[in-house]
C-alpha cells in the first residue's frame, strides 16, 4: 500500500517554522490518507516534533498552511479537534489526580459517550485496571505513556498524531502499542507518527518521510526509500538446476547488475524490484530454467535512512527533484 | 472517516466552549478542596479574625467602653482579604503551573480554546469562594452570639461586594500567569502586587505625614496609578460607599469591579493567544 485507501485527512502545504534564524522545519509538504500509518522519521532535532506541533496548531507557522480533514484549524475549530488524538513525547499528566479521574476529565471534555464503559475497555486492554484508583504521580514512565494513548483513544478519533509513542516502553509494552496502532489503521484511521526508532517505522508505516534538519528530504513507502537512497535490491532464485542459457538471459537484461551463482541457486542485483521481478522471472522460464522460489532482499531501513541522511543529503535532493 | 467537517456555527461554538468551562471548571473546583493551601489560608483567615475580636474584646475590658461603630466589621473585611488573596494567588500559580508544565498544551490537542480555559479555571475557583463567604457568615454570626457584638451593617451588600473583589483578584492573577514565565515568579509578584495593594492604600494616611510635600505629591500620583491597577480598589470605594450610605456610588462600584474583572480575563485570553500555549 502506498498512499492509505482514503480520503485526505492531514495535507501540510509548504510548512516552514523559524526561530530567529533558526530553521527549524522548511517547506514541508505531507499528506496523509484515511487508512495509512505515515511516519515521520529522523534523527533528534530533525524538526519531527515541531512539524507536528504546527500540525496541530499548537506552533504557528511562519508559513505555509496546514488542512485537517479539509479545513484550516484555529483556536476553537471544536468540531475538529474531537476528531484527533495526540500522544505527546511528553505525556504532560495531572499528577494530582487518579488515572479513574484523569480520564474521566478527558472524556468529558471530548463529550464520549459512555464513558465508565470506554475507560474501563482501554483500562483493561492496556492492562492499567489495577491502577485506576492509584495517583498519576505515582505510574511508572512506562504506566504514563500507557495512560496518555489511552487519552488520545478514548474518544475514537479519525486521526491520531503520535510523537515517538513507544519511548520508554519495554518491550512487551512496544509490541502491544504497535499491535494497537495496526488495529487502528484497519479500522479506517488515519495515523501520523514520529520516530528516532527505525524498527517502529519499519514495522508500522505504509509510508516514510525522512525529516533532516527540519526538511522533508524524501518520501515513500519502503521500496520508494531503498531506490531514493540508491541501495540496489538482491533477488534470490532456487533453480531446479542453473543452465548457461539463464545466467546469458539473465545478463542482457537491463536491470540487472549483477548475477552469482551458488549451488542451484541464484543471486541477481538489481535496480528495481518492482518491475524487475517480472523481467527476471520471464527471462528464466523463456531460457528453460524452472524456478522452485523467489524472494527479494531489500536494503533494510537503516541502510537507507543512513544514506540519505548523510552529508551528500543536498546532491541527493537535487538528484530526486531531477527525476 | 476523512470526510469535510460541516462548518461551526457561532451557537453551536458558545455551546460547546459553555460545557468546556464547566467540565475544566468543575474539576478546579474539586481539585481546589484537595490542596493543603485552601484549609492553611482558611485558618489564617479565622485566626486573624479571631485574634481582632479578642483584642477589641480586650480593649472594651480595659477601658469599659464601645468606641468603634461596627465592631464585627475589621474582621470581616480581614477574612475577605485573605480569602480572595488566596483565591487569586491560587488561580495564578495553578494557570501558570498549567502553562509551564505542558499540560496546557496537551488540553489544546483537544477541544479547548483560549476562552474555555481562561474561563474554566476562573469560574471554578470563583465557585468555590460562596463556600468560604458561607462558613465567615457562620463564624461572623457565632462570634456576634458569643460576644453579643452587633453583626457588620449591611453584611449582604458587603459579602455581595466581596465576590466582585474575589472575581477582580482571579482575573488579575490570571493575566500575571500569562505574562511571566515561571511558577516561582508568578507566585511572587503576585504576593507582592497583591501585597503592595493592600498595604499601599491601608498605610496611605500614616506614611503620607512622614514624607516632604513634593514627594508626597508625587506619591499621591503614584497611588492614583495604584488604585487604577489594583484589583482591590473597587473593594475600598465599595466599603467607603456603603459606609456613607452612598448606594448609587457602591452599585457603581460593584459594576466597575465586574468590569475590571472582564478586562483582565479579557487582557490574559489576549496574551495567551499572543505568547501560545507552548511550554515555555
Amino acid at each position: 500500500m502506498s498512499e492509505g485507501n482514503g480520503a485526505v485527512v492531514v495535507a501540510a502545504e509548504g510548512l516552514t517554522k523559524y526561530y530567529g534564524k533558526h530553521k527549524a522545519v522548511e517547506n514541508l509538504h505531507l499528506k496523509v490518507h484515511a487508512g495509512e500509518i505515515y511516519a515521520l522519521l529522523g534523527p533528534n532535532g530533525a524538526g519531527k516534533t515541531t512539524a507536528l506541533l504546527m500540525l496541530l496548531g499548537i506552533i504557528t507557522p511562519t508559513s505555509g498552511r496546514v488542512l485537517l480533514f479539509g479545513e484550516e484549524l484555529r483556536d476553537s475549530s471544536f468540531a475538529l479537534k474531537r476528531r484527533i488524538g495526540v500522544v505527546s513525547e511528553y505525556q504532560n499528566l495531572y499528577t494530582s489526580m487518579t488515572v479513574w479521574e484523569y480520564l474521566a476529565f478527558f472524556a468529558d471534555l471530548y463529550s464520549v459517550d459512555r464513558k465508565e464503559e470506554r475507560i474501563e475497555y482501554w483500562l483493561t486492554t492496556l492492562q492499567l485496571a489495577d491502577y485506576a484508583d492509584d495517583y498519576v504521580g505515582a505510574l511508572s514512565h512506562g504506566m504514563r505513556q500507557k495512560l496518555g494513548l489511552i487519552r488520545a483513544l478514548l474518544h475514537d478519533p479519525d486521526l491520531l498524531i503520535l510523537d515517538e509513542p513507544t519511548s520508554g516502553l519495554d518491550a512487551r509494552a512496544i509490541e502491544q502499542v504497535r499491535r494497537l496502532i495496526q488495529a487502528e489503521r484497519k479500522r479506517g484511521k488515519a495515523i501520523l507518527f514520529s520516530s528516532h526508532i527505525l524498527t517502529d517505522v519499519e514495522r508500522l508505516a505504509d509510508r516514510v518521510g525522512i525529516l533532516h534538519q527540519g526538511r522533508l528530504l524524501v518520501e515513500g513507502d519502503m521500496e520508494q526509500l531503498c531506490e531514493a537512497a540508491g541501495k540496489e535490491t538482491q533477488v534470490e532464485v532456487q533453480l531446479q538446476s542453473v543452465l548457461p542459457e539463464v545466467i546469458a538471459a539473465l545478463r542482457r537484461e537491463p536491470c540487472v547488475h549483477k548475477v552469482l551463482e551458488e549451488n542451484n541457486r541464484l543471486l541477481i542485483t538489481t535496480s528495481k524490484a518492482a518491475d524487475s521481478l517480472s523481467q527476471i522471472s520471464q527471462a528464466i522460464t523463456s531460457a528453460g530454467g524452472v524456478i522452485l522460489s523467489m524472494q527479494t532482499k531489500r536494503a533494510s531501513l537503516e541502510e537507507a535512512f543512513l544514506t540519505i541522511t548523510n552529508a551528500n543529503v543536498t546532491t541527493l535532493v537535487d538528484g530526486l527533484k531531477d527525476r | 472517516m476523512g470526510g469535510k467537517v460541516l462548518p461551526e456555527s457561532w451557537r453551536s461554538r458558545w455551546k460547546m466552549r459553555f460545557h468546556i468551562i464547566s467540565v475544566i471548571g468543575k474539576r478546579d473546583f474539586l481539585i481546589s478542596f484537595r490542596t493543603f493551601w485552601f484549609y492553611g489560608a482558611l485558618l489564617l483567615s479565622l485566626l486573624i479574625a479571631s485574634f481582632s475580636i479578642a483584642s477589641y474584646l480586650a480593649y472594651v475590658e480595659q477601658n469599659g467602653l464601645l468606641v468603634i461603630k461596627n465592631p464585627l466589621f475589621p474582621p470581616l473585611i480581614i477574612v475577605t482579604l485573605v480569602g480572595a488573596g488566596y483565591l487569586g494567588l491560587w488561580a495564578a500559580i495553578s494557570m501558570a503551573t498549567e502553562r509551564i508544565r505542558g499540560t496546557l498544551e496537551v488540553l489544546f490537542y483537544g477541544p479547548v480554546d483560549v476562552i474555555s480555559f481562561i474561563l474554566g479555571k476562573s469560574l471554578g475557583l470563583f465557585g468555590v469562594y460562596p463556600l468560604i463567604m458561607l462558613g465567615w457568615t457562620l463564624y461572623i454570626f457565632y462570634a456576634s452570639l458569643i460576644t453579643r457584638l452587633p453583626l457588620p451593617e449591611h453584611l449582604p451588600l458587603i459579602l455581595l461586594l466581596s465576590s466582585g473583589l474575589v472575581l477582580d483578584v482571579i482575573g488579575f492573577g490570571a493575566l500575571l500567569s500569562v505574562l511571566l514565565n515561571s511558577i516561582r515568579s508568578t507566585a511572587l509578584m503576585s504576593i507582592a502586587i497583591f501585597g503592595l495593594s493592600l498595604a499601599i492604600p491601608l498605610g496611605e494616611p500614616f506614611w503620607l505625614e512622614w514624607v516632604a510635600y513634593p514627594i508626597r505629591q508625587q506619591l499621591s500620583s503614584i497611588l492614583a496609578l495604584i488604585r487604577w491597577i489594583s484589583p482591590f480598589t473597587y473593594l475600598w470605594q465599595g466599603l467607603l460607599a456603603i459606609e456613607v450610605g452612598d448606594f448609587t456610588s457602591y452599585a457603581f462600584n460593584l459594576f466597575a469591579g465586574m468590569i475590571y474583572a472582564g478586562f483582565a480575563l479579557g487582557l490574559a485570553c489576549y496574551s495567551l493567544r499572543r505568547k501560545g500555549v507552548r511550554r515555555p
